[in-house]
Parts: C-alpha cells; sequence; structure tokens
C-alpha cells in the first residue's frame, strides 16, 4: 500500500514539477510578488501633494507653509492663485490636499485673535484624506505652539506614555511581508489541490487512476502530499526571505511554526480537494478556489479587524482558517506567543481540516461509485 | 456574418452550461458586494482595548466612563496585569490602557499625570488606531471635567476641515464601487485565460480550424460573448450598489458605461492573450491568477494609496488596467463625471486594448503544430 502512494505522490509531483511552464509559474511569482507587495501594501500615507491658496502673503504664512515643506509626509507643494484652480486640482486628482490661509492670517495671528485656516481634503480615498487631514491639522497646532505659544497657568495636564510592544516603531512593512507570505502560501496550496482531480478528469486521465488498483483513500493521500509538501517548501523559503531580506524579527519557535503551517496547509488542501472533488473541469475548479479565497482573505481580520465587522460575519470567521494562520504567524514571528495561544488557533485548523478532507474523501467516494 | 453569429451563439451555449461562470458573474460579486459593504472599514474602526486601574478615585470612573461610553473602543476592564499581558499576546485586545495610583493626585495638584498605552505593533494599523482613540478620549475627558479643565485658552488658528465628494469620509463610498473593478477584472481576466486554452486543450479547436471560420471570427467570438457576459454582470453590480447598497451615484450612467466596457476589453485582451499564447488552462489560469488577479488588486490603489509607495512600484501601477478603473470609477461615483480623469483614463485603456486585441489576433494560431 505504502509503494503505491508513494508512487502516486511521485507521478502528481512530476506532473507539476515536469512540465517547465508549470514549474516558473509556481515557484517564481510567490517571489516577486512577495518583493513588490511588501512595498506597496501599505496602509502608511506619503508623498501627499498639497495646493496651498495662500491670501494674506505674509512672513507667517510663508512660515506655516513652510512647515508643511519641511514635513516628511507631503512632497511637493502647488501654490495656487484663487479658488478655482485650487478645485480644477483637486478634482483631478493632481492634489491629495488644498490649504487655504485667509488675507486676515497674520494680522490677526499678531493681533492674538483667531483665524480660520481651512483644510480640504479628497473624500474620495477616504482612508488618504483623513490620515492626510491629520497631519495637516499637526502642523498647524505645532505652528501655533512655537511661533504664538500659549501662557499655561498651572493647568493639569496629561501625559500619553506611548509604547508599542512587538514592533517599537510601527513599521509597517514587518505587517505586510508577514501576511503577504500567509497569502502567497495559501494561493499556492489551494490553486494546485484544486485543479488536480479536475484537471484529470477534464484530461481523460482520471479514468486511468480509477481502473488502477488504488483505492479512493490511497488517492487521495497522493493527492494531498505534494501541494502540501510544495507550499510548506514556499512558505519556509519566503519566511527565510521575510526574516533575512527584510530583517524581521522571528523570536518565536521554529517547531511550533511547522506545525502551525502544517495544519494550516492541510486544511487549505483540504478545502483545495473538496472543490476539486465536486468539479467537472477546471474552469469550475478555479473559480470555486477563488469564491472560497477571497472572502476569506477580507474576513480575516487581515483588511479590518474582526470585533469591527457585524456578529453574523464574526459568527462567520470562525470556520476561516486563515483568520487562525494570521494569528499564529504573527503571534510566532513578533511576539514568541507561548504554546497555549497558539494551540487554541490550531485546534479549530485541525477541526477545519479533517471536516473538509472527509467531505472530500466521501465526496470524491460517491463520484467513483 | 452568420459565421461569427453561430460562433457566438456557441460560446453562449458554452457559458450557460457551465454554472461557474453564472457564478462568477453574478453569485460572486453578490458576496462580494455584501463583504465590501458590511464586512470591511477601513476607518473609525472598532477595537478591543483592556484597562487597569490603579487609581480608585471618583475622577477616574468618569475617565473609565467615557473610554466605555466611546463608540469605537470595546473596553474590558482587568484587575489582573498578568492577564491583561497575555490577552494582549494572544491578540485578544489591541491595546492596554495604565492608569497608575498618583494619576488623580498628580492633577489636583496641577502636575502633569501619566497614562500609560501600550499597543499591540505586530498589528501596526491598529496600534495607530489605539494610541489616536486614547488620545482624543483623554484630551475631551480632561476638557469636559468640571474640576480640570481650567481657564485653558482656545487655540488662535482653528482649523476647519473639509471633505470634499464624502463629507462623513464614510469608506464604504469608494471601496464599494471600487469593488467593480476586482470582479470585473475576475470576469475579463480569468474566464477569458481558460476560454481559448479549452479548445486546444479538448482539440476542440482542430474541429474549429478544418472548418470555413476565419481567424478574426475566432477572435471576435471570444471577444464578444464574454463582453456580454461582463457588461451583464457589470449591471448587475451597478444596480445592487446604486439601489439596494444605495451608494450615491453622482455621475452619468453612460459614461460609467462605456468607461467600464473599455475596461473590461483591456483585461480581457490580457486574458486572451494569455489563453492564445499557453494553451492550456492548467497554466494559464495559474499565469492569469499571479501575473494578472493579484496585481490588480493590490496595485490597483482600491485598498493601499498608490501615491505613498515607492516610485518604482508607482511605475508598475501605471501599467495596471485596474489602476484607471478605480480612479474612474471613485469619481465617477463621488465626485460627478470629471473629464480631467476620465478622459486620460480611457485613452490609456483604449490603447492598451487595441495593442493587446492586435497581440491576439497575431498569436492566433491557424495550425496544428
Amino acid at each position: 500500500m505504502f509503494r503505491r502512494i508513494l508512487t502516486l505522490i511521485w507521478k502528481e509531483f512530476l506532473s507539476i514539477w515536469n512540465d517547465p511552464r508549470s514549474r516558473v509559474i509556481i515557484v517564481a511569482p510567490p517571489f516577486i510578488q512577495l518583493l513588490i507587495f511588501a512595498h506597496a501594501a501599505t496602509m502608511e500615507v506619503r508623498n501627499i501633494d498639497i495646493a496651498v491658496l495662500d491670501k494674506s502673503n505674509t512672513v507667517e504664512s510663508r512660515d506655516l507653509i513652510s512647515k508643511f515643506a519641511h514635513s516628511r509626509w507631503f512632497k511637493t507643494i502647488i501654490p495656487v492663485q484663487n479658488e478655482k484652480q485650487l478645485a480644477g486640482l483637486m478634482q483631478d486628482q493632481k492634489v491629495q490636499l488644498g490649504l487655504v490661509l485667509n488675507t486676515d492670517f497674520s494680522k490677526n495671528m499678531l493681533k492674538k485673535k483667531s483665524t480660520d485656516v481651512q483644510v480640504i481634503a479628497d473624500g474620495r480615498q477616504t482612508n488618504v484624506a483623513s490620515i492626510a487631514n491629520g497631519y495637516a491639522t499637526d502642523i498647524i497646532s505645532q505652528y501655533e505652539n512655537e511661533h504664538f505659544p500659549k501662557k499655561y497657568k498651572s493647568t493639569p495636564r496629561i501625559n500619553l506614555q506611548v509604547r508599542n510592544w512587538f514592533n517599537p516603531n510601527l513599521i509597517f512593512l514587518w505587517y505586510t511581508v508577514i501576511s503577504l507570505v500567509t497569502i502567497l502560501a495559501t494561493t499556492i496550496g489551494l490553486i494546485l489541490t484544486s485543479l488536480s482531480i479536475a484537471r484529470e478528469r477534464e484530461m481523460g486521465t482520471f479514468d486511468q487512476l480509477i481502473v488502477s488498483p488504488l483505492t479512493a483513500f490511497e488517492i487521495l493521500v497522493g493527492k494531498t502530499v505534494p501541494p502540501l509538501l510544495l507550499s510548506m517548501i514556499m512558505a519556509s523559503v519566503m519566511s527565510f526571505l521575510v526574516v533575512h531580506l527584510f530583517k524581521v524579527p522571528f523570536v518565536g519557535s521554529i517547531v511550533l511554526f511547522y506545525i502551525g503551517t502544517f495544519f494550516y496547509l492541510l486544511s487549505i488542501v483540504g478545502i483545495g480537494l473538496f472543490i476539486s472533488s465536486i468539479c467537472k473541469t477546471q474552469q469550475q475548479a478555479i473559480l470555486g478556489a477563488f469564491t472560497f479565497q477571497m472572502p476569506a482573505i477580507l474576513l480575516s481580520g487581515y483588511i479590518s479587524p474582526i470585533e469591527d465587522m457585524p456578529i453574523f460575519f464574526q459568527h462567520l470567521t470562525v470556520i476561516n482558517p486563515f483568520r487562525y494562520f494570521l494569528v499564529i504567524m504573527k503571534g510566532l514571528f513578533l511576539k514568541a506567543m507561548p504554546f497555549s495561544d497558539i494551540l487554541s488557533n490550531i485546534i479549530p485548523l485541525m477541526l477545519i481540516a479533517v471536516f473538509t478532507l472527509s467531505l472530500a474523501s466521501w465526496t470524491f467516494k460517491r463520484n467513483l461509485d | 456574418m452568420r459565421i461569427l453569429w453561430a460562433l457566438i451563439k456557441k460560446e453562449f451555449y458554452q457559458i450557460f452550461r457551465d454554472p461557474s461562470s453564472i457564478l462568477i458573474a453574478f453569485v460572486l460579486p453578490f458576496m462580494l458586494l455584501i463583504i465590501y459593504m458590511y464586512g470591511i472599514n477601513l476607518d473609525t474602526l472598532k477595537i478591543n482595548v483592556g484597562m487597569k486601574i490603579d487609581d480608585p478615585s471618583q475622577q477616574v470612573t468618569t475617565l473609565i466612563d467615557s473610554f466605555k461610553s466611546n463608540k469605537y473602543v470595546n473596553l474590558k476592564v482587568y484587575n489582573d496585569k498578568k492577564k491583561m499581558y497575555n490577552d494582549l499576546v494572544g491578540s485578544r485586545i489591541r491595546g492596554m490602557i495604565i492608569i497608575p495610583n498618583d494619576f488623580s493626585s498628580k492633577l489636583d495638584r496641577g502636575e502633569t499625570a501619566e497614562i500609560q498605552v501600550i499597543t499591540d505593533g505586530s498589528e501596526t494599523n491598529l496600534a495607530n488606531y489605539v494610541q489616536n482613540y486614547s488620545k482624543t478620549i483623554v484630551q475631551q475627558w480632561l476638557m469636559a471635567s468640571s474640576k480640570y479643565s481650567g481657564e485653558s485658552t482656545p487655540a488662535l488658528i482653528n482649523v476647519s476641515s473639509r471633505f470634499w465628494y464624502n463629507q462623513e469620509i464614510n469608506s464604504h463610498y469608494f471601496i464599494v464601487p471600487g469593488s467593480l473593478s476586482i470582479t470585473m477584472t475576475l470576469i475579463g481576466m480569468l474566464l477569458t485565460a481558460l476560454v481559448v486554452a479549452r479548445e486546444w486543450e479538448r482539440g476542440t479547436m482542430e474541429a474549429l480550424l478544418t472548418t470555413r471560420v476565419k481567424k478574426i471570427q475566432i477572435v471576435l467570438s471570444k471577444y464578444i460573448s464574454y463582453f456580454i457576459l461582463g457588461m451583464a454582470s457589470m449591471c448587475f453590480s451597478v444596480f445592487l450598489i446604486v439601489a439596494v447598497f444605495q451608494i450615491p451615484f453622482r455621475g452619468s450612467f453612460t459614461v460609467l458605461f462605456f468607461f467600464s466596457a473599455l475596461f473590461l476589453l483591456a483585461t480581457m485582451g490580457q486574458g486572451l492573450l494569455i489563453s492564445t499564447v499557453l494553451k492550456d488552462q492548467y497554466t494559464a489560469s495559474q499565469t492569469a491568477l499571479v501575473v494578472g488577479f493579484l496585481p490588480a488588486l493590490m496595485l490597483s490603489g482600491l485598498i493601499y494609496p498608490i501615491q505613498s509607495m515607492p516610485v518604482p512600484i508607482q511605475w508598475i501601477c501605471a501599467f495596471m488596467p485596474s489602476k484607471y478603473m478605480v480612479s474612474g470609477l471613485q469619481s465617477e461615483f463621488m465626485a460627478g463625471t470629471v473629464w480631467g480623469i476620465i478622459i486620460p483614463n480611457c485613452i490609456f485603456l483604449l490603447v492598451l486594448t487595441v495593442i493587446l486585441f492586435i497581440l491576439v489576433y497575431k498569436k492566433t494560431d491557424m495550425r496544428m503544430d
């Protein structure tokens, strides 16, 4: 029996590996994507272009504007002559922010009278708009504190001592690359398995498998192992790159990393095989894989946290393996998460794996009869 | 013409006989729209925060109340610091706020009191939210408290922030329409990537080649039939977005229609080119996924702002049709028709469509080699 399974595993492996095009398409893109997306997928807002309408045009107003020019968040400052020009630049998305200083700006400031400053943000990109608006407000109040400091009579004040654990400087890249490894490893495992049975069925080679002495269970094992191995190797190599190329710390246990990755990818392979076993064509298989993967990534806590979702979606995430693996990966890379916490995330993965694999073998057997 | 008509009819039979095309054109967009509408949020996130109070005074209870009543903070009060640390490591809370025992006595004496805020840096984005929320809540509490507010003078500069096109900066207004680009890429690229390869794989291409069918008719029949499917799906999604989800639409439906049509043709060109060149569904679908779809998702500006990316990556983005689609969609929905955006984007998409069409035509083999 073992010999038979091994032969099948070897055959599966060769069918993935022997075709040079398929080899390239499996190995190369994940690494290229890791490198490109690592720098692209950031929620930070930088290089803001701002249009400035300075009606006051005095030493004070130019001082304030130069504060924007020196800030590391802003790139270009475009002076405009009138509101219409500003509106045009905003509308065509040439700038993300607009700043309007009134004619009475420095007159009022020098007289210690209050003055209005308008900050206009392009609400079409809400995330950029609210962050850029925050930067602008900070710069303006900094300017005021430096040039027109208030006299405090012992008014009580509160000082917030902020510490960021696990990532003291809040480097966004760390978060991004760890999440990317999980997404890319998922994609490889899912696509390879979901296509495997469907492809044989469409090509007609599936009938040859059925008439062979292999049992349904053996065929399933043979279909599980190669993609599982391949995606585990890819996950390890990518994690190695994350640590050595992107200099992200890995403070957890390597053993737990492999245990977690194994069960996660097993659950993904189970889902892939289940999809494959109910599909007749490769088109159905790949679209089925997609119908699973897109919502799984969106509802995992990767884009917005689970506690922020409506209750219905929160319950739905319980069956989402991606959710648990994200916690495990971030926990092991950055937090040295203890065994008990890792385990409480691995157990759901085991359950999902057992469930999907048995479901796959059940539909698979039923289709054989 | 009659031959072309017959070929299109044949494509449509194939589309309707495979339930997965209908799944991808109508069911998946519906699912994704619901997730984007209700499951995902890019601003004003609700997050779990832990709090430990070492100062039992009356003043502090009002501070706790203002944290509790804040709708963006799920406050969990701990008595045991160790347990709170464990919950942070286990990713059950995103941050901790610790109020030391001398907090109110320092405030009473008019000194600067301290509050410790510790965030989970492994959730980089959420760490920023923890910081900002606690800063705002503490400031507001201090201003509102009758005992400590003092006679602080108001700021000289009144910053009035305005968000054009989206006053309440609701992120759903931009992400829900933007998600149209994802579903259209799926149909345009993934479905068409399979379509020519399938004919070669199943040998039906050989059957076609023995007839009097001309090359242009084969290419056009693929373009036209999937174009109709894609546009039907687009109209369905727009109907859902505007009529069911009540997302404001300020532009013109005609412009939206033509603009999306161009985008669809461009992505179909990509998909058909992959399919025509590779002639094998297995590699074609994976190529479409990793070279086409994932970059279209990550580099389109839908979730990650393009102007924050490093310049080389911005150059890569400039070649993504989805980038032009996303900015066009967002303007059309939120700002009305902005010709300064629509025209250049249309020109890009048109040029890309033509180039890809010529390539697809050139690469279509009429011989069995």
